[in-house]
C-alpha cells in the first residue's frame, strides 16, 4: 500500500468526469447496448472502509451492471476485437474531451496535461514513441501518467479490451516496473468508470488482472521464453493462476469480498479473455507511418525494444492502424518535419545500436576460420600484424611519456636475445587444427603459396608446428614453398627430447635444446618477439646478443599503438623476399602477446648450476587457459644482469596490467568443501551427518582477464599508486586466507579422518591451497616489481 | 572477446542442455551483463507487447531474461513463468540500498516456488565498481540466504558488469555445480 499514500488524492481516485458518460451512450465497442440492459441486481455495498471517505461517488451512483450481461456481451463482442480501434478513434470521443475547456489552476498539472496530451497525439519529443511507455511509467511522472490515464477514456468494459485499446494506442514494451505503474492508474480509472462490476471498487483486483492479461500475452506470443516441459499456458492454468493471484491479495488485504462467491463468474470471464488472447495477440502501437521507414532501418540493429519488424508486420500495422497514421500526419503538418522526431530517436538509441551492432559482429567472427588462439582476430598479434591500432593496457602517467623510450628500464626493454623455439611453436600452434599427414601438409602449403600473404602468415604456422613432426619430405617441400615464411626458422625438425616431452621449462639444462635469436621488445604491457633471421645481412641483432647491452637502443618514435612505425635501427630483413623488407613484414613477422597475468623468472635464481657460463635464462609464464594449457617461454640472455632486467620489465608491466581478482575470493556460497562451520564447528558431526554431507568439489573460477586479449578497452584500470596500494592490501589478505587455511587443516584431519570422504575433502584443501599460494606467489612479485619501479620514477 | 566467451562457455558447459533464468529488478545491470558476455541472441520475429524478455544462447545453454519488478501484489502472477530451469542468476544492484529489500522479496518469492526447488542459485552482487556499492559478503548477509535456503545450492558474487569482472567467475560456478546432472 505505499504508493495509495501518494497518490490517492480525490482528484485522481475520482477522475474529473469532464463528460460523464450517459447511461445510454455506448462507449465500449464490445459492449453496445446491453451495458444496463441488465441492472437488476442490486449494487453492493462499500466493501471497505478506507475508500469510502475518499468520495467514490461513482460506486454508490452508477447502477449496477448485471455481472453475467457483462461476461454475455464480453463474448459477444469477443470476436470482433480486430475493429476495436475504429469505433475508439479520437474523433469520437477524445477529440471531443480536448475541445472541452480544461484549464488546470496549478501550473504543474498543466504541464503534466501538456505532456500527457502530447504523449497522446504522440508528438512528444523528448523519446521515441518506443519510450513512451517507459516514460510514463516511471515515479516521477505520475502526474503525467495519470493525465494520460484521463485522455484514454473512456474505457472499455472487458479488460481485455482496455489491454487492446491500450496498446493500440501507446507502444507498450516496457520494464515491468514501469509497466505495473500503468497498469494501476488504469484499473484505478477502470474501477471509477465501472464501479459496479463484480470487482467493485477493488481496484487492486483489477491491476492483477491486466497484469495477468499482459502475461498471458508475453506467454502466448513472445517467441523469447523459453518454456519447460509445461507448454504454453492452457486456459485453466491462466484462470488458475489469476485467480490464486487474486485470493492471495483479497487474504493479504482482508477484503471483505467473497471471492468464492464470484470464482466461477470470473473464471467464465477469465476463460473469455483467455480465448481473445489466444486468437490474437495484443496489438503493438506501430508509432508514425512517415518514419516507419526509418524505424524499420533503425530497428535492424536488434535494438532492445524492438528487433527487425518483418515487412509484411509492418503492413499489417500501416493498415491497422490507419486512424492513428492519419493523426499523426496532422500532427506532422503542425509540428513540422518529422525528421526532427526520427533524428532524436536514432540519437537515444545510438546506445543499443551499438550494443546490437557488437552483437552481430561477435555473430560473424564466431565463423570457423580462424583457429589460432594466438592468430585469431582481435588478438594483439592479430591487429598488429594488420595494423590496427593497439589498445592502450594501462593509464598512462606523466612519467610514462619518457620512462618508455628508455630501454633498459623497467619501462622498456629492447634487445636481440635468443628464445626456445619449441616453446614458440606451441604457443603458435595451439588450437590449431594440425595436419595429420605429410600429404595435408604438403597440400596446403602449395595452396598457401600462391594466397594473400594475410591467410598464408596464419597458416604458415601450423605448418611449420607439423613440419616438426612431420616426415623429412614434407619438411622440405614446406620449406622450399614457404621461402617467406613467418616461422621459417623453425622448419628443422628435431627429436624431442624428455624435458620437452615433460614440458616443464628445465631446457636450459637440456643441451640439444635449441635457441634461435630473436628481437625481444617489452613495452607498454606487450611483449613483441620478431624473427631474427639468422646469416641475414644486418647481423647487429646478433652482435648484440653477444655484447652487454648498449645502453639505450634508439627507440623510434612513439606513435600511439604502434611501436614499429619505421624501420627501426635494429632492422629485421626477411631476407628471402626483397618485396617483403616493408613495415609489413616487420610485423607480420611480429608475435605480439598482453602480459596480463603473466609472471617471468630468473631461472638462475632457483637453480644453481656449476658452470662458469655468462648466459642466463627467464621464463615467461602465461596464465593457464579454460583448457588448462600454460605456456611458457624460455629466454636466454648473454649477461645475468640482462635477464634481470627482462624478469623486473616484464613482472613490472603484467603487474601494472593485471587487475587484483577479488571477486574470486569475496564469494558467499553455502558450497561445502569439507570445512564449512557446520561440518567442523564446535558440536562434531556424527559419522551418519558426515556421510549425508554433499560434498562440492573446490575449483578456481575462471576470470574475465583471460580475455583481456581480445579487448579493445580493458575496464578497470587504476594508476600506478593506487594499484601498488590494492595489491598490498590483497596480498595481506591473502596472508590470512592461507594462514586461515593452514589452521583448519588439522580440523579437517580430525573431522574426516574415518571417512570415506577424507580424500575428496583433502583434495579440496590441497587445491585451494595452491591456488591460494599461486596467487600469493604472483600478487607478490607484482607487488615488488611495481614498488621497484615507483622507486625509480623521477621526481 | 564474445567469441572467446562462447567458446568457453561452450567448454564451460559441453553438450549438457541447461536453461538459466536471469531475474532482477530493472536496472540491476542485467541488460549489461548480457551485452558484455556477448552470447548469441536468439532473432525473435516480432516484437510482443508486455515485457522485455531477452533470451540468449549459446549452443544447449540457453539464458531467458525477465524483470520482475512490481508490487507486491503481482509476484503470485510470476510463479508459472518459470518453467524447469537448471540455474537462477539473480542480478542485485549492490550500490541501491533503497531497493535491496525489494529484491530481497523478489528473490525469495522465486526461489520459494515449487518449481525452483532444485536449482542452484547465482547472485550477482553487481555494480561493485561503485564506491557504496555493499560488498558480497554484506550482499549475503542481508539476503540471508544460508538462514533460508536449505536445498539449493548459492553463491553470491561481487560483478561489475561494466569490466565484466565476476561475470565469468559466475557462470563457471553455475558449471561447476551442475555438471553433474
Amino acid at each position: 500500500m505505499t504508493e495509495e499514500d501518494s497518490v490517492r488524492q480525490p482528484s485522481i481516485l475520482v477522475p474529473r468526469r469532464r463528460a460523464p458518460p450517459t447511461l445510454n451512450q455506448s462507449l465500449d465497442p464490445l459492449h453496445p447496448k446491453n451495458q444496463f440492459s441488465n441492472g437488476s441486481q442490486a449494487p453492493m455495498p462499500l466493501p471497505y472502509g478506507g475508500f469510502g471517505s475518499l468520495g467514490r461517488e461513482g460506486a454508490l451512483l452508477g447502477p449496477a451492471i448485471s455481472r453475467s450481461s457483462t461476461l454475455n456481451s464480453a463474448s459477444a463482442g469477443s470476436g470482433e476485437f480486430g475493429r476495436l480501434e475504429k469505433p475508439l478513434t479520437p474523433g469520437t470521443t477524445v477529440v471531443s474531451e480536448k475541445v472541452e475547456p480544461e484549464e488546470p489552476k496549478e501550473p504543474k498539472r498543466s504541464e503534466a496535461y501538456h505532456i500527457a496530451s502530447e504523449i497522446y497525439r504522440n508528438t512528444f519529443q523528448k523519446y521515441p514513441y518506443t519510450g513512451y511507455a517507459d516514460y510514463l511509467g516511471q515515479k516521477d511522472n505520475a502526474a503525467v501518467l495519470r493525465e494520460y490515464i484521463q485522455l484514454l477514456r473512456p474505457l472499455p468494459v472487458s479488460l481485455a479490451s482496455v489491454l487492446i485499446y491500450l496498446s493500440s494506442q501507446l507502444y507498450f514494451i516496457a520494464e515491468a516496473q514501469n509497466i505495473d505503474r500503468i497498469l494501476e492508474q488504469i484499473s484505478k480509472e477502470w474501477v471509477a468508470e465501472h464501479p459496479d462490476t463484480k470487482w467493485e471498487e477493488n481496484y487492486e483486483i483489477v491491476h492483477i488482472i491486466l497484469f495477468s492479461i499482459l502475461i498471458l500475452n508475453s506467454d502466448l506470443h513472445n517467441d523469447n521464453i523459453i518454456r519447460g516441459k509445461n507448454d504454453k499456458f492452457s486456459s485453466r492454468t491462466f484462470i488458475d493462476n489469476t485467480l490464486y493471484a487474486i485470493e492471495k491479495e483479497v487474504s493479504r488485504q482482508y477484503k471483505e469480498i467473497d471471492i468464492d462467491d464470484i470464482k466461477q463468474q470470473a473464471a467464465v470471464e477469465f476463460a473469455e479473455y483467455y480465448d481473445i488472447l489466444r486468437n490474437s495477440p495484443l496489438p503493438l502501437f506501430s508509432g508514425k507511418r512517415v518514419s516507419l521507414m526509418k524505424q524499420r532501418r533503425n530497428s535492424s540493429g536488434l535494438s532492445r525494444h524492438s528487433s527487425l519488424r518483418s515487412v509484411s508486420h509492418v503492413r499489417r500495422f500501416e493498415t491497422a492502424d490507419s486512424q492513428n497514421s492519419q493523426r499523426n500526419s496532422v500532427d506532422q503538418t503542425r509540428l513540422g518535419p518529422p525528421a526532427v522526431a526520427t533524428n532524436r530517436h536514432s540519437r537515444s538509441r545510438s546506445r543499443s545500436m551499438n550494443i546490437g551492432g557488437a552483437l552481430s559482429r561477435s555473430n560473424s567472427v564466431s565463423s570457423r576460420k580462424t583457429v589460432s588462439s594466438t592468430f585469431s582476430k582481435s588478438t594483439a598479434s592479430w591487429k598488429y600484424r594488420h595494423n590496427q591500432p593497439l589498445p592502450q593496457l594501462y593509464i598512462k602517467e606523466d612519467f610514462d611519456e619518457n620512462l618508455n623510450r628508455q630501454n633498459n628500464t623497467m619501462w622498456l626493454m629492447d634487445d636481440g636475445i635468443r628464445i626456445n623455439e619449441v616453446d614458440l611453436l606451441k604457443l603458435t600452434r595451439k588450437n590449431k587444427h594440425q595436419h595429420s599427414s605429410s600429404n595435408s601438409a604438403n597440400n596446403n602449403s602449395e595452396n598457401e603459396s600462391g594466397s594473400a600473404n594475410a591467410v598464408s602468415n596464419t597458416s604458415l604456422v601450423s605448418n611449420s608446428a607439423s613440419s616438426l613432426t612431420a616426415s623429412a619430405t614434407s619438411v622440405a617441400s614446406a620449406a622450399k614453398s614457404h621461402s617467406l615464411g613467418l616461422f621459417k626458422w623453425f622448419r628443422r625438425s628435431k627429436h624431442k627430447t624428455l624435458y620437452q616431452d615433460a614440458g616443464k621449462s628445465m631446457t636450459y639444462l637440456d643441451n640439444t635444446c635449441r635457441w634461435v635469436k630473436a628481437r625481444i621488445r617489452v613495452s607498454e604491457g606487450r611483449i613483441f618477439i620478431f624473427r631474427i633471421t639468422p646469416g641475414a645481412p644486418t647481423a647487429r641483432a646478433a652482435s648484440s646478443y653477444n655484447t652487454k647491452p648498449k645502453g639505450a637502443l634508439q627507440s623510434p618514435p612513439l606513435s600511439p599503438g604502434r611501436v614499429f612505425s619505421s624501420p627501426s635501427s635494429m632492422s629485421l630483413p626477411a631476407a628471402h623476399n626483397a618485396s617483403a623488407a616493408t613495415n609489413d613484414t616487420i610485423q607480420k613477422d611480429c608475435l605480439v602477446l598482453n602480459l596480463f597475468e603473466c609472471t617471468a623468472s630468473l631461472v638462475q635464481e632457483n637453480i644453481i648450476t656449476g658452470s662458469h657460463s655468462q648466459k642466463a635464462n627467464f621464463t615467461l609464464t602465461f596464465p593457464r587457459k579454460i583448457n588448462a594449457v600454460q605456456t611458457n617461454l624460455e629466454f636466454e640472455t648473454g649477461s645475468y644482469e640482462e635477464a634481470q632486467n627482462y624478469v623486473d620489465c616484464l613482472n613490472f608491466w603484467a603487474g601494472r596490467l593485471s587487475p587484483v581478482p577479488v571477486q574470486q575470493f569475496e564469494i558467499v556460497s553455502n558450497e561445502e568443501y569439507g570445512w564449512s562451520d557446520r561440518v567442523i564447528g564446535d558440536t562434531p558431526m556424527t559419522s551418519m551427518a558426515l556421510s549425508n554431507v554433499k560434498l562440492c568439489e573446490w575449483k578456481p573460477l575462471l576470470t574475465m582477464e583471460l580475455f583481456y586479449d581480445h579487448m579493445d578497452e580493458i575496464p578497470g584500470m587504476i594508476p600506478l599508486e593506487e594499484k601498488i596500494e590494492e595489491l598490498q592490501v590483497f596480498t595481506d589478505k591473502l596472508r590470512q586466507l592461507i594462514d586461515a587455511h593452514n589452521d583448519v587443516k588439522p580440523l579437517i584431519v580430525a573431522t574426516w579422518d574415518r571417512s570415506p570422504k577424507f580424500d575428496r575433502v583433502m583434495d579440496n584443501w590441497n587445491e585451494k591451497y595452491l591456488f591460494l599460494n599461486s596467487q600469493y606467489d604472483k600478487r607478490i612479485i607484482y607487488f615488488g616489481a611495481l614498488q621497484k619501479a615507483a622507486g625509480r620514477i623521477p621526481q | 572477446m564474445g567469441n572467446s566467451i562462447s567458446k568457453t562457455l561452450g567448454k564451460l558447459f559441453g553438450s549438457r542442455e541447461m536453461k538459466i533464468l536471469m531475474l532482477g529488478l530493472d536496472n540491476a545491470g542485467k541488460t549489461t551483463i548480457l551485452y558484455k558476455l556477448k552470447l548469441n541472441r536468439i532473432k525473435t520475429s516480432t516484437p510482443t507487447v508486455g515485457f522485455n524478455v531477452e533470451t540468449v544462447s549459446y549452443k544447449n545453454v540457453k539464458f531467458n531474461m525477465w524483470d520482475v519488478g512490481g508490487q507486491e501484489r503481482l509476484r503470485p502472477l510470476w510463479r508459472h513463468y518459470f518453467p524447469a530451469t537448471t540455474a537462477l542468476i539473480f542480478v542485485i544492484d549492490s550500490s541501491d540500498t533503497e531497493r535491496l529489500n525489494e529484491a530481497k522479496e523478489e528473490l525469495y518469492s522465486i526461489i520459494s516456488e515449487k518449481e525452483m526447488e532444485n536449482v542452484v542459485l547465482l547472485v550477482w552482487a553487481n555494480k561493485q565498481d561503485l564506491k557504496n556499492a555493499m560488498k558480497p559478503q554484506e550482499v549475503s548477509d542481508f539476503l540471508q540466504l544460508s538462514e533460508n535456503l536449505k536445498n539449493q545450492l548459492w553463491c553470491v558474487i561481487g560483478s561489475n558488469a561494466l569490466s565484466g569482472q565476476g561475470l565469468l567467475e559466475g557462470l563457471s560456478w553455475i558449471s561447476n555445480n551442475t555438471s553433474k546432472k
